[in-house]
């Protein structure tokens, strides 16, 4: 097993970021990283430029999309399911994740305590306890990692640690456009060659942690999910 | 070119966090759907918005965490935020994910715009859905006009 370097929240200009699928790309490798998730908003039409643009220049691209709800974000990921986002709701997002989780997607909690409507809508989890039985991975750590409310994200997931939930720790920058902000990267255990569903893989099995220039900050605990 | 939806409307606040659709059918196949969508106010100007804003940094901060002003200054103007995704025969096309209050987008066999996927535009039913993420504002002023090309 080797650890790569992966940021798993990216948006282009499919959504509302700046980048285009070229230029994500770009971006990723110029950051040192072997990997990263595509999660536009609500729509997958920006990924099989990015596979190609991945493929291009030796950057391994995980197909995905961000459920952009009025309750909460889930990052989906993989591109194996079919899910209306407009059909996510708190009342049904736990058989929602477990219908994309069928198909072998991997579905993670974004920005879980980002400060939320009016300011951003559903950027803070308003989704029923439920939830945390069907995900795989929490962003225990988003956007600056200094910001205030990754305190409480990361309390939060050894929280839920402790109950007994199965979820892997990762990190999401949620990447729109060039910035300078203090940022982390999820490192992926991967077994075997590095593609997108062998990391797919080392989140599904926990081998995943967080670290700020190189030094881990949050692990998902392996006694948890060996 | 032919219009085949042409709507002024009014979304009021209590329309907030539902997806509302709009519904109209394409009797003729065309090369491509041009769709104008825009909406009004975007900003919020009510003399609450900080507040607003405030409250919100309060539930999501740790309880003893203290919220700098500057933090809740720098997250205003709070904004009206209605999103569009268009359906075929019930079946999702695209979303865009916008933050822009005016926008075009054109979908067609050949090509989409970005948040779109490329699809024939054959007879049948379609609708516009609009999403209304935030309203702030009493009432949204909207406007949706489709063109068959």
């Amino acid at each position: 097993m080797k650890y790569y370097r992966f940021e798993l929240h990216c948006h282009t200009f499919h959504s509302d970021g700046s980048f285009s699928p070229e230029e994500l790309v770009e971006a990723a490798l110029k950051a040192g990283l072997d990997g990263i998730a595509l999660t536009d908003h609500n729509t997958t039409s920006g990924v099989a430029e990015t596979v190609r643009y991945g493929e291009k220049y030796g950057l391994a691209v995980i197909p995905g999309i961000e459920w952009t709800t009025f309750y909460g974000h889930v990052t989906v990921l993989g591109g194996h399911s079919r899910v209306d986002w407009l059909s996510v709701t708190p009342d049904n997002v736990t058989e929602k994740i477990e219908q994309a989780r069928s198909v072998g997607d991997v579905c993670i909690l974004a920005h879980p305590y980002r400060v939320g409507y009016p300011v951003c809508t559903g950027g803070m989890n308003e989704f029923p306890e439920s939830i945390f039985s069907v995900l795989d991975g929490y962003e225990a750590v988003s956007e600056d990692v200094f910001k205030p409310t990754n305190r409480r994200q990361t309390e939060e997931y050894f929280r839920l640690i402790n109950e007994g939930h199965r979820i892997a720790a990762v990190y999401g920058r949620d990447w729109h456009r060039p910035s300078d902000i203090r940022h982390a990267v999820t490192e992926l255990g991967i077994e075997g060659a590095l593609n997108a569903e062998n990391a797919l893989e080392a989140i599904r099995r926990g081998r995943t942690r967080i670290t700020l220039n190189g030094r881990e900050i949050v692990a998902t605990p392996e006694w948890r999910l060996k | 070119m032919a219009s085949v939806y042409y709507l002024e409307t009014v979304i009021p606040k209590s329309a907030l966090h539902t997806h509302l659709r709009f519904g109209f059918e394409i009797g003729r196949a065309a090369d491509k759907l041009v769709v104008k969508y825009s909406y009004a106010p975007k900003r919020y100007e009510g003399a609450d918005a900080e507040k607003l804003a405030y409250a919100a940094f309060e539930r999501a901060y740790p309880s003893d965490e203290i919220i700098e002003k500057a933090a809740v200054l720098g997250a205003l103007p709070l904004n009206n935020h209605i999103t569009l995704s268009l359906e075929k025969e019930d079946a999702l096309i695209g979303t865009a994910h916008r933050h822009s209050p005016d926008n075009v987008f054109e979908i067609g066999a050949d090509g989409a715009s970005p948040g779109f996927f490329p699809v024939p535009i054959t007879p049948g039913r379609y609708a516009l859905v609009l999403s209304v993420h935030a309203i702030l504002d009493d009432e949204v002023q909207v406007r949706l006009e489709a063109d068959a090309i």
